[in-house]
């Protein structure tokens, strides 16, 4: 099954009083996909989200959302997208009721009853005749979100939407995004920083370094590479670690006080506990270890700035 | 473009400074019509209801409806911009030249309400003291009643185009400032130099917007249809210059708030 692009980007470079902010990037996100944008502070992601809403113009490369070119087709690109930029900014002298009526009255043919679902489904019906200037972060942060999904979106565009929120607001927002994603079929390309946030929401991710895209794909995909992990806890550790050497699927050994970390090769973690077991070894435990994200953005954050380095030496 | 402008009219009646400007533009009336009933009793003056529209538009027309301008405009674009509320039209189905020209046309309603007000203000409170009249008189000039009302409503109606143009000047600079402070700054210093100028300078008068904030001196007590030809160029000159200037950077313009 063919699956539409929501967002496609092409070769995109932005450069501001000759810095280079956003160097030759590309991405694609397809319809249903809760995509990830990752990157450190100062990386570019809010500048490539300003790109794609057409409020900064690229020096070069192509957007497309909805498979409209944002710069010939904005109105029908933006048609039934939502978008949060940074911190939400509304009228602050007026009320949350107040702001999303007026952003209501630009939608064609929006349902009379929507601006108090939206208020109601971000959870700030009860206030929403109260000033935004009254508004916490956290509240702006949901005004924002509750903003964006005044279009009906099949699409939303979210720039660090956890930003300011309290753990438990972070959950909440998170459990929304995923629960919209999954029951109302709506596309997120979310900004952050948080790695975390993108394990627990997203099932593509592409991470910005300096302004390039240092990897992509999906999250799965990402930290599963081609090894494993696995902890090993036996009272014969010295013993142990004499078998594992002689397999040829092993990797890596690492002893500590009490374990024994062994690296293997993808799908050999029961060839390990057989060599084990055969060899009358006593095993406790057997524990696998997943490679994070954030062990594997380390790794690449580290691995993009020697070899700029090195290109730089 | 009518729901994107009622929504710029509606924002604007939300700011506290627009009933600061009322309340303003009250006081000064009071103040107009304490001095015209002086000068009807000291000084021989023969000033009726139907003539303290033009007195008072005379008290106001130069000063506080051009800073009236500016400060909507300052409020309208460079306060949004700075706060980043600017953008969230632009998130929508809406350019930025509807942007803009929907901000225009705000402006443009507000400021005739404003007019609208200081007109039936000075007809309210100029009949209620000093009755209609039975003639016109302005500067030593009379006029029938009809002539004077007719020449009230061509001032009030000119002097609307004049302040839109001149807020096109203002919408200018407050494309090329991102600061709200400093756009108010710069607009009030050629604001004030160029009242200045209309005096030190007579012959650079024609060609300055704000010797035509103020029309029947130049036209209806001395008419010619050459000046008002002039005057009217020189308006829309102003007025679709700086719009179509402001229009060419703000869509160029990289929005980064």
């Amino acid at each position: 099954m063919s699956c539409k692009n929501m967002i496609e980007v092409r070769n995109l470079s932005k450069s501001f009083k000759g810095r280079k902010v956003i160097d030759d990037i590309s991405l694609s996100v397809d319809e249903g996909d809760v995509y990830g944008f990752l990157g450190s502070n100062g990386s570019g992601k809010t500048t490539t989200i300003r790109m794609l809403l057409n409020l900064i113009y690229p020096n070069k490369g192509t957007i497309k959302l909805n498979e409209y070119d944002i710069s010939r087709d904005f109105s029908k690109a933006i048609k039934r997208v939502g978008a949060i930029v940074e911190i939400p900014k509304f009228h602050s002298y007026l009320s949350g009721r107040k702001n999303l009526l007026l952003m209501a009255n630009l939608i064609d043919d929006i349902e009379k009853h929507k601006v108090d679902e939206v208020l109601e489904l971000v959870g700030l019906a009860d206030r929403a005749e109260d000033k935004v200037k009254t508004y916490s972060l956290g509240m702006r942060q949901r005004l924002g979100i509750a903003n964006a999904l005044l279009c009906n979106p099949r699409l939303v565009i979210l720039d660090e939407p956890t930003n300011g929120l309290d753990p438990q607001g972070m959950k909440e927002i998170r459990d929304l995004i995923c629960r919209l994603s999954s029951e109302n079929n709506i596309t997120f390309f979310i900004s952050t920083h948080l790695l975390h946030e993108v394990e627990q929401m997203c099932n593509k991710v592409a991470i910005l370094n300096h302004g390039k895209i240092i990897a992509q794909g999906k999250v799965e995909d990402l930290v599963n590479i081609d090894y494993e992990l696995v902890e090993i806890y036996t009272p014969l550790i010295d013993k142990a670690i004499s078998e594992i050497e002689n397999l040829d699927f092993v990797r890596n050994i690492k002893k500590s006080t009490k374990s024994i970390f062994v690296q293997i090769e993808k799908d050999h973690s029961i060839d390990l506990n057989r060599a084990l077991i055969n060899n009358n070894i006593d095993i406790k435990y057997l524990i696998p270890h997943n490679q994070s994200l954030e062990e594997y953005f380390i790794k690449l954050i580290n691995g993009s700035e020697e070899n700029d380095q090195t290109n730089n030496e | 473009m009518t729901r994107l402008i009622m929504n710029e009219v509606i924002k604007i009646f939300h700011q506290k400074k627009v009933y600061i400007f009322f309340a303003i533009l009250f006081i000064i009336s009071l103040f107009n019509l304490a001095g015209t009933a002086i000068t009807n009793r000291y000084l021989s003056g023969n000033n009726y209801g139907q003539t303290f529209p033009l007195i008072l538009f005379d008290g106001v027309s130069n000063i506080i409806i051009p800073m009236f301008v500016i400060v909507l405009i300052t409020s309208l674009f460079s306060d949004e911009y700075a706060d980043g509320s600017l953008k969230l039209p632009l998130l929508r189905k809406v350019s930025r030249n509807q942007l803009l020209l929907s901000k225009m046309g705000a402006i443009g309603i507000v400021v005739l309400i404003f007019l609208l007000v200081l007109l039936i203000l000075g007809y309210g409170l100029g009949i209620s003291f000093f009755g209609w009249g039975d003639q016109f008189v302005l500067k030593s000039k009379s006029f029938e009643p009809y002539e004077g009302v007719m020449l009230t409503l061509f001032t009030y109606g000119i002097s609307l185009i004049s302040y839109l143009s001149f807020g096109m000047m203002i919408l200018f600079l407050a494309v090329i400032i991102n600061n709200s402070a400093s756009v108010v700054a710069v607009s009030t210093g050629i604001l004030f130099t160029s009242l200045v100028s209309d005096y030190i300078i007579p012959k650079a008068a024609p060609y300055l917007i704000t010797n035509y904030f103020n029309t029947y001196r130049l036209f209806a007590l001395d008419f010619e249809f050459k000046k008002l030809l002039a005057g009217l160029i020189v308006i829309l000159t102003y007025g679709l210059g700086f719009y179509l200037t402001s229009i060419s950077i703000f869509n160029r313009k990289d929005i980064l708030i």
